[in-house]
């Protein structure tokens, strides 16, 4: 694990770094948008992180974890470290996208279905989060976190066709929207960047939560051995 | 530009503030398991 927690880290800070140096300073302004299409080598990334690769995991894990042939509180815990880094990424989704939307759309914010949607995922995890601090056996706060996750990560797929579904402000697909793409040389390649560079983060970012998460359950497990054989040992002398 | 500015100073202090708690809590629960890394 050290290892490759080692290279997702390099791998993350290097290509952040030419991120931040193509998007400030090396990309030109948009036709249309001018110096505000800067934002956007940061905000979808960070959306791709946050939707599909952070509630995507996690709610494979829960899955995984609920099926019994391959029922492992591994998969509990890859949940819950994907479900926290995740939700860092959702609030960083709507940041980004409000600090975009002002000098473009003239407001912070707007109850568009894409905004609304993403912001209610955000409130369904924090919610998830809450419930994990919730006292109970390992088994039944794992049963019942993968189910609270299936149910969460049903706001997913609502999302990402908001745009086509209802009539919103939000712009629809635009990198691989229907046709050829649309983003071309050092733009699309900074964006490419910004992909990359985001997903290593999270990768680093869940290893570390995931060993996190092990070594605590596994610490609590220790305290308890020893309080039990704490009061075996009172019971003999008394 | 300020936008922009605030846009990558938002993102970029926010993630570099949670790894490093995220560095903190492991080293604590590394220390209370003694565990080898």
């Amino acid at each position: 694990m050290q290892r490759s927690l080692r290279i997702l880290g390099s791998l993350s800070v290097v290509t952040l770094a030419l991120v931040i140096v193509l998007g400030l300073w090396v990309t030109p302004p948009d036709v249309n948008q001018g110096e505000y299409a800067r934002l956007l080598y940061i905000h979808p990334a960070v959306a791709w992180v946050a939707l599909y690769v952070a509630i995507g995991m996690a709610a494979l894990c829960s899955v995984l974890y609920l099926w019994k042939r391959t029922r492992s509180l591994v998969y509990d815990r890859l949940a819950a470290a994907a479900v926290e880094v995740g939700v860092v990424f959702i609030i960083l989704t709507l940041i980004t996208g409000s600090i975009w939307g002002r000098p473009t759309w003239g407001v912070w914010w707007t109850w568009d279905a894409r905004l609304t949607s993403t912001a209610l995922l955000g409130v369904l995890f924090i919610g998830y989060l809450a419930l994990r601090r919730v006292p109970a056996d390992s088994d039944v706060r794992a049963k019942r976190c993968a189910a609270a996750c299936i149910f969460a990560a049903v706001d997913v797929p609502i999302v990402h066709f908001s745009v086509q579904w209802w009539q919103t402000l939000h712009q629809t697909a635009t990198v691989f929207g229907p046709g050829a793409i649309q983003v071309h040389g050092i733009m699309a390649w900074t964006m490419l960047l910004s992909f990359i560079g985001f997903t290593a983060l999270f990768g680093w970012m869940v290893l570390l939560r995931y060993r996190i998460e092990t070594l605590n359950a596994t610490g609590e497990d220790d305290e308890l051995t020893a309080a039990l054989v704490a009061r075996r040992s009172e019971g003999v002398t008394s | 530009m300020n936008y922009v500015i605030a846009g990558y100073l938002v993102t970029f202090v926010t993630l570099i503030g949670y790894g490093i708690s995220l560095v903190l809590r492991d080293r604590k629960a590394r220390r209370r398991t003694k565990a080898p890394q």
